[in-house]
């Protein structure tokens, strides 16, 4: 007997007890011409073994035993040939009754299979419908897992981008360079400010270089008029000499007199004119050099200031810029590092998504069995259908072998090794193996 | 330093999450949806650092491809990953034989992708 046989007569046993009261009044008809005058068992006992015999359930056995005590009559208070004819009529009567009974049995047992048949046939239905929901769930899944990458990536993108730009900046030639050049900077505004300074300070000393100058022309000028003044002196004494031998002349030195009074005026005159310059160029020369060192001392004191000032804003400005460029790149780190955090799990992520790959080619695997499965019932309805042809039945054992091959994960054979109790859990290698 | 990478499998899905991977690690990658379509494109002179491929794709499947990669001169020695969901041994052993470089079970971590192409392929 073959495993859908044993499927099949189990479907029957299981398909109600009137079945196998059925079978029992058959068996009892076979054993009562054989086995129960002929062994003189009581006419209530042959039946009775007779349907435990044909393994009838307790309905069976029920209506045997009704049978059998129907049929008990004690055997030694009537003549032999009289209980065979009553026998015969009997057993005559029980036969044309057992008959009809199991032609209508037999209809009833048709009426059945055809409602199974039918009933089956609803299963093949109720298997495409299911197959459906699978290829539908499986269609929605990869759209679901494509919308899910799609959206994924779109957020991945902009933060790789971030993330490459705040790489960028914080390279050598990023935020590091910019504070450098800043501070290099910086110290060049230092440099030419200390430059200026020194300058400036150059000016002074020019300034007091051109008041010696001064100076000197003074002196010059001051040593001219002395000569004048000496020529002056030398003039009056000249003239007073020649105003006395003028007089020494008597007559005839008047009018030489006069010209040595005329000449000693003049020589007066020289030097007090003499004088008069020399009082004027001291007083230009106090006032050239007072002048000049006012302007000189007003102009340093006001360039220090304005030198003093610009040096405190470029100091300020540098120590602002440098407490910036640190706040930025502090910014920029945290922005960095959050960015990392956030792309980790965008990634576990992106490659989490295969799973559905994993999922639809599992749900392929269950349609094909469920397609196997569709094909069997078919088969199953056919024969039903019409029990006295020869029909062709695969077995639901080569069916779950089929399936057992179309497995392509370990995961897949495991849960059937469970379920049909055969085998260990596969050793499922490892994930990652480099040949 | 990027390396220019080939995917080869019929899903959807596994190509859209491995180019994520990838490119994001700075590859270049290209795909084909089946074996043929692989072979073809490798014909017509792309020439990636790697392969990657998936064994069940219709006719022409994942080992069959690494056959076929391997006839081709300019790309005997070029490495071939199988990232499949098959974990039966003897396949691995089928696909060893046919001159793959590993073997890796989907889903593959990122990780684990990125550490075993750095593995295989010099530079990347």
């Amino acid at each position: 007997m073959t495993a859908i046989q044993s499927r099949l007569a189990t479907a029957w046993r299981e398909r109600g007890l009137l079945i196998r009261s059925v079978v029992a009044i058959v068996v009892i008809i076979a054993t009562e011409e054989m086995i129960g005058f002929a062994c003189g068992l009581p006419a209530g006992l042959s039946p009775a073994l007779a349907g435990i015999a044909a393994g009838g359930g307790m309905a069976g056995c029920v209506t045997l035993f009704a049978l059998g005590v129907v049929r008990a009559k004690p055997i030694a208070d009537v003549p032999r040939s009289q209980t065979f004819a009553a026998e015969a009529n009997r057993a005559a009567a029980l036969n044309r009754a057992a008959s009809d009974l199991a032609a209508k049995q037999i209809d009833v047992i048709s009426a059945k299979a055809l409602l199974s048949a039918n009933e089956l046939g609803r299963y093949v239905e109720l298997l495409d419908i299911l197959r459906g929901h699978i290829g539908k769930v499986s269609a929605e899944t990869e759209a679901a897992a494509l919308d899910i990458l799609t959206r994924l990536n779109e957020v991945d993108r902009p933060i790789q981008e971030m993330i490459a730009f705040l790489d960028r900046v914080d390279s050598s030639d990023g935020m590091t360079d910019l504070i450098d050049r800043t501070a290099a900077q910086m110290a060049n505004n230092r440099r030419l400010l200390d430059e200026f300074r020194e300058n400036c300070d150059g000016a002074g000393s020019e300034s007091q270089t051109r008041l010696s100058e001064v100076h000197e022309m003074v002196a010059d000028l001051t040593r001219v008029v002395g000569q004048v003044r000496v020529i002056s002196k030398q003039t009056n004494m000249l003239s007073m000499n020649a105003a006395i031998e003028a007089t020494r002349a008597g007559a005839a030195g008047k009018g030489f007199a006069v010209v040595a009074s005329e000449v000693r005026q003049l020589a007066r005159d020289s030097d007090k004119a003499a004088v008069d310059i020399q009082g004027g160029i001291a007083n230009l020369q106090n006032a050239i050099r007072d002048t000049l060192q006012a302007m000189v001392h007003r102009h340093l004191d006001t360039e220090r200031r304005a030198l003093d000032a610009i040096s405190g804003i470029i100091s300020e400005l540098t120590e602002n810029l440098d407490r910036l460029l640190r706040h930025q790149r502090g910014v920029l780190t945290k922005i960095q590092q959050e960015s990392q955090i956030i792309a980790q799990p965008i990634l576990a992520l992106i490659g989490s998504i295969q799973f559905q790959d994993v999922t639809k080619q599992k749900l392929d695997h269950v349609a094909q069995a469920m397609e196997a499965m569709t094909r069997h019932f078919g088969q199953l309805s056919a024969v039903l259908r019409d029990p006295g042809h020869d029909h062709d039945l695969d077995g639901i054992q080569a069916a779950m072998t089929e399936l057992m091959k179309s497995y392509v994960m370990a995961q897949e054979r495991d849960v059937h090794n469970v379920v049909v109790g055969s085998g260990l859990a596969e050793d499922k290698g490892l994930l990652v193996e480099l040949f | 330093m990027g390396k220019s990478i080939l995917i080869v499998d019929d899903s959807v899905t596994i190509i859209l999450s491995m180019r994520g991977i990838l490119e994001r690690a700075g590859h270049a990658v290209s795909s084909a949806a089946s074996g043929e379509e692989a072979v073809l494109v490798l014909r017509k002179g792309l020439r990636p650092d790697l392969i990657i491929t998936d064994y069940h794709m219709g006719a022409l499947n994942g080992i069959d491809l690494v056959r076929e990669v391997r006839k081709m001169a300019n790309l005997r020695f070029i490495p071939v990953l199988m990232v499949t969901t098959e974990s039966q041994q003897a396949r691995r052993a089928e696909a060893k034989a046919a001159g793959a470089t590993g073997w890796l079970v989907k889903p593959v971590q990122p990780d684990a992708l990125i550490q075993v192409i750095r593995q295989v392929v010099p530079g990347a």
